[in-house]
């Protein structure tokens, strides 16, 4: 009988463990999972026509990404990138309109507040967007955006922010808060919460190696 | 028999007649809009954000017209002493001074009332765009807004929805995915 309990327990466990050990094979499919909002590493936000979206980006994304980039696939250099990258915090943040205008002229009404829509997006985001982690509050480090020649009609913004504290000061934090303002666009402020949990405790192991 | 089957297809037909009209009865209700404007903590936030924008801008005003003062205090002390060409030299240059302290004053108005402006858009654009979303997925074909100006006299208890809107407005402003 004891035999048959130890049994079931490990094939419960073996089950249970493998239902949440997920795995993603290629940067393409991480990059899909990441998108699946019930995967809790994405935001979305509708405000005033716009649809905007905050993609916290982990350090096993960076890496896989880098390596596909670089055409790299071996184990050691992942490794090694993804302990280069626990010490960033990257945010993909997107806004896109609801209709096929490109999104920089909307609401738009004249040449000064395009540009000044364009200087803001390219060089202000410091003071438009901060990350809130375990009480503190931190400024982005590096930002660019993408789209300033008008090339698609959506703004992708990617914002990295880089701790003071140590990786494992930060994930202290239960949650990260993302804040985003932007009075050109009157969308007020934006505030993105993501959990630990799912930012870092379930996140697909990734298998991409040759 | 065949008068039967006539008066029967009737009645099929008025029956459906009558569910079609009855379940295109509009789905109304009302929302009480300052309750939900400023217990709004999008709102609450904005409002934290714009007087600490004052407070910094009245700050400035404020050392700027001490500094002032003192300068015209100064002036007046040593007025007796001084010559006839440095009294309406110093006058010139504090009359300046005061003149841009004016400017200043009028530039601080106008930028907060600018902010709060662009404050208020936001907050409210963020709200208006969560009642569309609030009501299409609730089913409502009209959500109104009680206002000062008096738009909605009256409203039965039942079609006010304003404590269920604010719950899930203030559980979407600092929300993960919704």
């Amino acid at each position: 009988m004891k035999t048959v309990v130890l049994h079931i327990s490990l094939l419960l466990c073996l089950l249970i463990g493998g239902a949440c050990s997920k795995e993603v094979a290629s940067t393409e499919a991480f990059g899909k999972w990441l998108s699946n909002a019930k995967n809790g590493c994405i935001v979305h936000k509708s405000v005033n026509g716009l649809d905007i979206s905050v993609c916290y980006l982990p350090p096993h994304y960076m890496a896989a990404l880098e390596m596909s980039k670089k055409n790299i696939s071996s184990r050691l250099t992942y490794d090694s990138l993804v302990s280069a990258y626990q010490y960033q915090i990257n945010v993909l943040m997107t806004i896109a309109g609801k209709n096929d205008q490109n999104v920089l002229y909307k609401d738009v009404t004249n040449p000064q507040e395009y540009s000044e829509r364009l200087m803001a997006l390219n060089f202000d985001l410091e003071n438009m967007a901060r990350l809130r982690a375990n009480g503190i509050t931190y400024a982005p480090s590096l930002t660019s955006m993408e789209n300033t020649y008008g090339l698609g009609k959506d703004i992708k913004l990617n914002l990295l922010f880089t701790p003071a504290t140590t990786k494992e000061e930060l994930l202290k934090s239960d949650h990260l808060e993302f804040e985003y303002s932007d009075e050109s666009f009157g969308i007020g402020n934006i505030i993105c919460a993501f959990d630990k949990k799912n930012i870092h405790d379930n996140l697909p192991v990734f298998t991409g190696f040759k | 028999m065949r008068f039967c089957l006539i008066m029967l297809t009737m009645a099929f037909i008025g029956l459906g007649w009558l569910f079609y009209k009855s379940s295109n009865i509009p789905s109304i209700a009302y929302v009480k809009s300052s309750d939900l404007v400023y217990s709004y903590l999008g709102m609450k936030d904005a409002q934290k954000k714009q007087a600490a924008e004052e407070s910094k801008l009245k700050a400035s005003l404020d050392s700027m017209r001490l500094n002032m003062e003192s300068e015209i205090n100064q002036y007046n002390a040593s007025f007796a002493a001084l010559s006839k060409t440095e009294q309406s030299r110093q006058k010139e240059i504090l009359a300046a001074k005061e003149n841009a302290y004016r400017n200043f004053g009028q530039s601080v108005q106008e930028r907060l009332k600018n902010s709060d402006e662009s404050l208020t858009t936001g907050v409210l654009n963020q709200i208006n765009s969560f009642i569309e979303e609030y009501g299409q997925k609730k089913g409502y074909d009209i959500i109104l807004g009680t206002t000062t100006s008096g738009n909605i006299l009256y409203g039965q208890k039942y079609m006010d929805i304003t404590k269920d809107v604010l719950k899930e407005l203030n559980a979407s402003y600092k929300s993960g995915s919704h």
